[in-house]
C-alpha cells in the first residue's frame, strides 16, 4: 500500500481507536523537562498510576537553566526547585535524566537528535510546542501539554486525531545568505500562523533535499509557528549518516536493518497527500520579521506592509497592533532597524552549522557598540565541540559573550532577558508580544547569520555583502 | 464524572487574532511546579489586564475570542489559568490545536463559530455585559437575549462533555496489553532485530 510517511508511521504505532474517534497512538521516544512535567507526575501519583514505559522516556533540564553559571544549587530558588525536582521524579521513575552533571545536557529538542534517540519512524513527543523540531529525521512528533505529558507516562500512549498532510515542495536552490530559517519564515509567511491548522507539513523539494540535517531541524522546529502540530522531511542518506555512530543509534547490523526500515517509512512517490504548496527556493531572500508573530515577516530589502494591505480585516486588526508595539511606521524599511541585543542560540538555531555560518560574519570584527550580544550553543557537547574547533575564540573576540547551553533568551524563563523596550536581533522562534522576558521588549527574528551581521552594525543589515 | 450538558453565564470578549499563550500566561508564571488555581488567576493576561474588561465583565463565565487563540507555545498553564478565572468555555472561530486539546484535556469547552458570528457576539456583550450566554452541547446551540447560533465542534470532544469522559488516561491504560502488543511488533522498540 503506498502511503505518506505520516500514514505509515501512524498505522505502525495505533492502538487502536478511541471511542471518541480519536486514535490511541503508542509515543516510540517520550522527551520531559523541568517545566511541563512536574504537574504530570503529580497527577500520575494522585490517581495511582506508574511510568508505563520507563525506557522510552528520556529527561533533560533546559528552559529555566542559568547559562552564566550552571554550578548548582543556581542562584534562583525556584530554578533550582524545578531541576530538583524533575532530578527526582526521573530517580523516582527509572528515567534517564541528563542534567547538567551528566554533561549531555542542553535544550530538549537539540539534544534528542545529538544522541540519536530522534530516529526515522518513530512518534515522538514533548510537553514543548516545539516538539516538531524531531521531524527533520523523519519521525513523527508533536507538542503537548501537561494532561497529555501525564496520559503518556501513565499508558505510553496520546489520544489524538490523525492529521492531514499537506506537501510543501521547494524547488531550485537556496542563494548564498539565505538559510532554512529564512525558508520557513517564508512559509510561515505565506501560509500564515494558522494555516497548518489540522495538517502535518512534510517538507520536501530539491531545496529542502539539499539542507544538511542541522538545517532541516531548524525548519521542522517552526511548524508550530504556522500552526501546524507537526512537521517532517523524509529520511535519506544524509539522515542515516546524521545517526550512524550516535549514542542511541542503533549500531552495527541493527543499524544496517534499521536502515533498510528507514527507507521504507518515507512517503512514496505515489503517496496522496490532502493539500500540496509549490515554492521556488531560488528567489527567497533573508527574511526579517516585523511584527508580532513569526508571520509578520518581510525581505530584508522589503518595507513593513500598510496593515491595509493585510489579507482580510483581523491581519490587518493585527498588523496596526504590531505596528505600534514595534514603534514602527507602515512603509519603512526594516534594513537599518537599531538594535540593543543580539542572540545566537535556541531549539531553532542553536546548532553548530549555525554558529559556523555566523562566525564567517563575526570574524575579525566586533559588535557595535552599545549592542549586548549572547552566543549560547544548544547543548554542553556542541559547547565543547565548537570550543575545541575554535568557534569560541571568534565569537569571544569579537565581543558576543560566549554562554553555556539553554534556552536562554528565547523564553524569559532563566536570567537571560531583554529590559525595557529593548530591541532583539534573534535567532530564535517567536517575536511575541513580552516573549523574550521584557512586557515591552522587541524581537526581531532572523538567521543566525544575519543576527550576527546586525550585531557587527548595530542595525538590521542584508548579510550577503558580508559573504 | 461530572458531565458537561449546558454552560449558561456572562462572557468576556477578549478581541484579536492569534492571541497566543506567551500573552494569556507570560513565561514568569510558569515558574512553579503545581497548578495553583490562585497563583494561575494572577498570571492571567498579567501584562495585558485590561483585556480582561475589569469590573464590567467580572464573573463571566464563557470567553468568546477571534481567530487562532492560543497559539504559540504548549503550555497547559494558559487553558489552567482560563479555568482557575472561571471560565467554562470559549467561543471562537478557531483554537490552536495544542491549546484545543488541552483545553479538552481539563474539562474546558472551545467551540467555534465563523469570523462574522463571533464579532456580532463580542458586540452583544459588550452592549450588555450582564447577558447570559447559553451553550448547549446537545442542541450545539448557543442562545444569546433572543437570538442563537450553530456552532461547531468535534463530536468526539462533544461526546467527551456530554458523558464526562475527557479524562481519557483510564481508558488508555486499560488498553496496556495492546499497547505493549503493538510496540512490541515496532522495529526500534525491539532494537531492529531480524526475525
Amino acid at each position: 500500500m503506498s502511503g505518506t510517511l505520516l500514514d505509515k508511521v501512524w498505522k505502525a504505532h495505533e492502538v487502536r481507536a478511541l471511542p471518541d474517534g480519536r486514535s490511541q497512538l503508542f509515543i516510540g521516544l517520550h522527551l520531559i523537562h523541568e517545566v511541563t512535567s512536574p504537574q504530570a507526575f503529580s497527577m500520575l501519583k494522585k490517581d495511582g498510576y506508574k511510568v508505563a514505559f520507563p525506557k522510552r522516556t528520556f529527561a533533560t533540564a533546559d528552559h529555566i537553566i542559568p547559562t552564566k553559571n550552571q554550578k548548582r544549587p543556581f542562584s534562583d530558588a525556584v530554578s533550582e526547585q524545578m531541576y530538583a525536582e524533575l532530578e527526582k521524579n526521573c530517580k523516582e521513575n527509572g528515567i534517564q535524566f541528563f542534567g547538567i552533571e551528566s554533561g549531555k545536557n542542553g535544550i530538549v529538542h537539540v539534544i534528542g537528535p545529538e544522541l540519536g534517540l530522534t530516529q526515522p519512524g518513530m512518534t515522538i513527543a514533548c510537553g514543548d510546542s516545539h516538539t516538531a523540531t524531531h521531524g527533520a529525521l523523519g519521525a513523527v512528533a508533536f507538542g503537548i501539554g501537561t494532561s497529555q505529558v501525564r496520559d503518556i507516562l501513565a499508558s505510553g500512549c496520546i489520544a489524538m486525531k490523525k492529521p492531514g498532510v499537506r506537501k510543501i515542495e521547494v524547488s531550485g536552490k537556496l542563494q548564498k545568505g539565505v538559510y532554512s530559517k529564512d525558508l520557513i519564515l517564508k512559509i510561515i509567511r505565506d501560509l500564515g500562523v494558522n494555516g497548518g491548522i489540522g495538517y502535518a507539513y512534510e517538507y520536501a523539494g530539491e531545496a529542502v533535499s539539499a539542507l544538511g540535517i542541522e538545517e532541516r531541524l531548524s525548519i521542522c522546529n517552526m511548524t508550530i509557528e504556522g500552526g501546524a502540530r507537526c512537521g517532517y522531511v523524509n529520511p535519506d542518506e544524509k539522515t542515516f549518516e546524521y545517526l550512524k555512530g550516535r549514542e542511541f543509534a542503533p549500531k552495527g547490523e541493527a543499524f544496517e536493518n534499521a536502515k533498510e526500515y528507514w527507507k521504507g517509512i518515507a512517503s512514496d512517490a505515489n503517496a496522496k497527500f490532502d493539500d500540496v504548496h509549490k515554492m521556488n527556493g531560488s528567489t527567497i531572500k533573508p527574511m526579517v520579521t516585523w511584527g508580532i508573530n513569526p508571520g509578520q515577516a518581510i525581505a530584508i530589502d522589503e518595507n513593513v506592509p500598510q496593515p491595509m494591505d493585510a489579507g482580510n480585516v483581523g491581519d490587518a486588526a493585527t498588523a496596526k497592533d504590531a505596528l505600534e508595539y514595534m514603534g514602527f511606521e507602515a512603509g519603512q524599511p526594516i534594513d537599518g532597524v537599531k538594535i540593543d541585543v543580539a542572540f545566537i542560540g535556541s531549539c531553532t538555531n542553536g546548532r553548530i552549522t549555525d554558529f559556523r555560518e555566523a562566525a564567517k560574519v563575526v570574524k575579525g570584527k566586533k559588535v557595535a557598540k552599545g549592542v549586548t550580544a549572547l552566543a549560547v550553543a544548544g547543548s554542553a557537547t556542541m559547547k565543547i565541540q565548537m570550543e575545541k574547533g575554535g568557534l569560541d575564540k571568534i565569537f569571544k573576540d569579537a565581543g558576543f559573550e560566549w554562554r553555556s547551553a539553554g534556552c536562554s533568551m528565547c523564553l524569559a524563563m532563566n536570567e537571560d532577558k531583554l529590559v525595557g523596550r529593548q530591541m532583539s536581533a534573534s535567532s530564535s522562534n517567536r517575536n511575541f508580544k513580552g516573549r523574550q522576558g521584557s512586557p515591552t521588549g522587541r524581537t526581531l527574528l532572523m538567521s543566525p547569520a544575519m543576527v550576527a551581521a546586525a550585531a557587527i552594525e548595530g542595525k538590521v543589515t542584508d548579510v550577503r555583502k558580508y559573504l | 464524572m461530572t458531565k458537561i450538558v449546558q454552560i449558561a453565564g456572562k462572557a468576556v470578549p477578549i478581541r484579536g487574532d492569534d492571541i497566543d499563550t506567551d500573552r494569556i500566561t507570560p513565561a514568569r508564571f510558569l515558574k512553579t511546579t503545581t497548578f495553583d488555581e490562585e497563583f494561575l488567576k494572577g498570571a492571567l493576561f498579567a501584562d495585558d489586564r485590561k483585556i480582561l474588561g475589569g469590573k464590567k465583565f467580572s464573573g463571566a463565565s464563557v470567553m468568546i475570542v477571534n481567530k487562532n487563540f492560543g497559539c504559540g507555545s504548549s503550555r497547559e498553564h494558559s487553558p489552567q489559568a482560563i479555568k482557575a478565572f472561571g471560565i467554562k468555555a470559549l467561543i471562537g472561530v478557531s483554537f490552536a490545536e495544542i491549546f484545543a486539546s488541552n483545553c479538552e484535556a481539563i474539562g474546558l469547552v472551545t467551540v467555534r463559530v465563523s469570523e462574522r458570528k463571533a464579532v456580532e457576539l463580542q458586540a452583544f456583550v459588550e452592549e450588555d455585559p450582564e447577558a447570559i450566554i447559553e451553550i448547549d452541547l446537545q442542541e450545539k446551540l448557543i442562545s444569546y437575549g433572543d437570538l442563537d447560533m450553530h456552532f461547531e465542534i468535534s463530536e468526539g470532544a462533544r461526546q467527551n462533555f456530554l458523558h464526562g469522559t475527557w479524562n481519557i488516561t483510564k481508558t488508555m491504560v486499560d488498553a496496556i496489553s495492546e499497547t505493549r502488543r503493538k510496540a512490541g511488533a515496532i522495529p526500534y522498540v525491539n532494537g531492529f532485530k531480524k526475525n
